[in-house]
């Protein structure tokens, strides 16, 4: 059973990207344009979530917070990965309850490194 | 004598080593007097890099065995003149030096660095030990000196050789059949770039 | 009189500082929407390059699938020595191929993520320049009502260092005027 991941960026070419990178893997993929997207597929419960930060309509540490209020996946690990790397957004990621900030271009080996330091 | 597979076909320009190059497929050799620089990929293969220290002129071969056991094919070689034949050793490295002595390089000074002959999967054939035996033989019984090698293992590599200077760089490739996605670089390739190449991780 | 002469010098600095704004206020609009649509050519682009290269990586890894589906039928076949080494090798060759192909794998994911940045920030600078005609219209209202002959001046001054069709098409949808120049209907021209 190939283990799904929830992807939510507001950019096109990033989910292409993450696709890409995951299906080599095998893991599966299913993707969000927004903070509000991404709540609309959490009826789902997922192995890991990864979010953009700067996002319309709900930006991401909104969405994480949603993400700790929903019973299916209170518990998933949260990913954030964005172009932000300021000590202060850091510190709200990590309040809200993320496991792992990552600051955009990835390798894809780097994020299969830290999915499979999650999920083990 | 008319045009050969010499003339390679994969001529590129690279960007970081700001150099013309040539890149050799099994069974090829080139050899140039200017500045250009060579590259292969290397599994159970052995490439042979041959120069004239004191003009700079030299070449690489890329062979896969060490010696054609059917005779015949040898004697065809003058007529069919294609690279089904330099992808052995024997004839591989005869041809590389025979060129670069053609185009002005003096066996006097010769020196060689070899390469490959890596096992890359579970076989008795043991092929790459066979060629670099066979290489080893070859350039001593040639009274040219290896310099400096890099061989056998369970790695493929990927050699640029540049004639003019001498220099060599070497790229290690992880299989892609034992599942491993990263792959090691060797240091001295890597040039420190501008832009970011790769993410900052923070773990809470 | 020296203070008429002063009157004068101030009215004749703000017709130019009018001027100039008037310039600008024309000019806003025809750079958001050129940065609009090269924001969403080069979306495109990048997706259409995506699309591709996930393609190629499938194309490789069904051929190191195969390499190894017959490295591992030869293993059980009874094939003279020589020919067994030679294929044998040769699938070592395709095999080492496909590795080499790994790290420019990577380095090409890295880059295709680019895009992302890009789009943000040309839609940061569009945002800005938005700001910046707003900042105009406040400051005089008059600016949306100008003169028309002059505005065109203005506008086919923009143009004149335009050298593409997708630009002249842009300049023509915010302005409705013609750009001046046209391409033929063929991408070559021959002399």
């Amino acid at each position: 059973m190939a283990k799904k991941i929830l992807f939510v960026d507001d950019s096109a070419s990033m989910r292409q990207v993450v696709g890409i990178a995951m299906k080599n893997a095998g893991y599966e993929v299913v993707t969000a344009n927004d903070g509000q997207d991404g709540v609309s597929k959490l009826e789902e419960r997922f192995s890991a979530i990864i979010t953009d930060l700067n996002m319309p309509n709900m930006n991401g540490i909104e969405f994480i917070k949603a993400i700790k209020q929903n019973a299916n996946n209170k518990f998933t690990p949260i990913i954030m990965l964005t172009t932000e790397s300021s000590d202060e957004m850091k510190k709200q990621g990590q309040a809200a309850g993320a496991k792992v900030w990552m600051v955009k271009p990835f390798k894809p080996a780097q994020l299969l490194m830290v999915l499979q330091k999650l999920l083990g | 004598m008319s045009a050969s597979f010499d003339d390679a076909r994969n001529t590129y320009w690279d960007g970081r080593f700001k150099r013309n190059t040539v890149k050799l497929l099994p069974g090829e050799y080139h050899s140039t007097t200017g500045d250009e620089m060579l590259v292969t990929v290397l599994g159970s293969c052995v490439a042979a890099c041959i120069r004239d220290t004191r003009s700079g002129i030299g070449g690489m071969n890329h062979f896969l065995l060490p010696e054609q056991r059917n005779s015949n094919d040898k004697q065809n070689f003058a007529e069919t003149y294609d690279n089904s034949v330099t992808r052995y050793g024997d004839l591989a490295m005869e041809m590389l030096i025979n060129d670069i002595v053609a185009r002005g390089g003096d066996r006097k000074y010769f020196e060689a660095k070899i390469f490959g002959g890596a096992q890359m999967f579970e076989s008795s054939m043991q092929i790459g030990a066979r060629n670099i035996e066979f290489v080893k033989e070859y350039l001593d019984f040639e009274a040219i000196s290896i310099v400096s090698e890099d061989v056998a293992g369970t790695q493929g590599r990927k050699v640029y050789y540049i004639p003019e200077t001498g220099e060599i760089f070497l790229k290690r490739i992880v299989s892609l059949h034992n599942n491993t996605i990263e792959k090691r670089e060797a240091k001295y390739l890597r040039k420190a770039r501008e832009t970011k190449t790769e993410a900052e991780i923070d773990f809470f | 009189m020296a203070l008429d002469d002063q009157n004068n010098d101030v009215q004749e600095k703000l017709q130019q500082a009018h001027t100039v704004l008037r310039y600008i206020f024309q000019a806003l609009p025809i750079h958001h929407q050129q940065m609009a649509a090269i924001i969403e050519e080069t979306e495109q682009n990048n997706l259409l390059l995506g699309a591709n290269f996930s393609n190629l990586i499938d194309e490789i890894e069904l051929s190191v699938r195969k390499s190894n589906d017959i490295k591992d039928r030869l293993l059980t076949s009874d094939l003279s020595d020589s020919h067994f080494d030679e294929i044998k090798s040769m699938l070592d060759q395709l095999l080492d191929n496909a590795n080499s192909v790994q790290s420019s794998v990577s380095e090409i994911m890295v880059s295709l993520q680019y895009q992302d940045s890009t789009r943000q920030i040309l839609t940061h600078v569009q945002d800005n320049l938005q700001d910046i005609s707003n900042e105009i219209i406040e400051l005089d209202e008059s600016m949306k009502n100008t003169h028309p002959e002059d505005n065109q001046k203005i506008q086919e001054k923009i143009a004149s260092n335009y050298t593409m069709e997708k630009e002249r098409e842009v300049f023509t949808k915010v302005t409705g005027l013609d750009s001046g120049q046209h391409a033929d209907d063929d991408e070559i021209t021959f002399f």
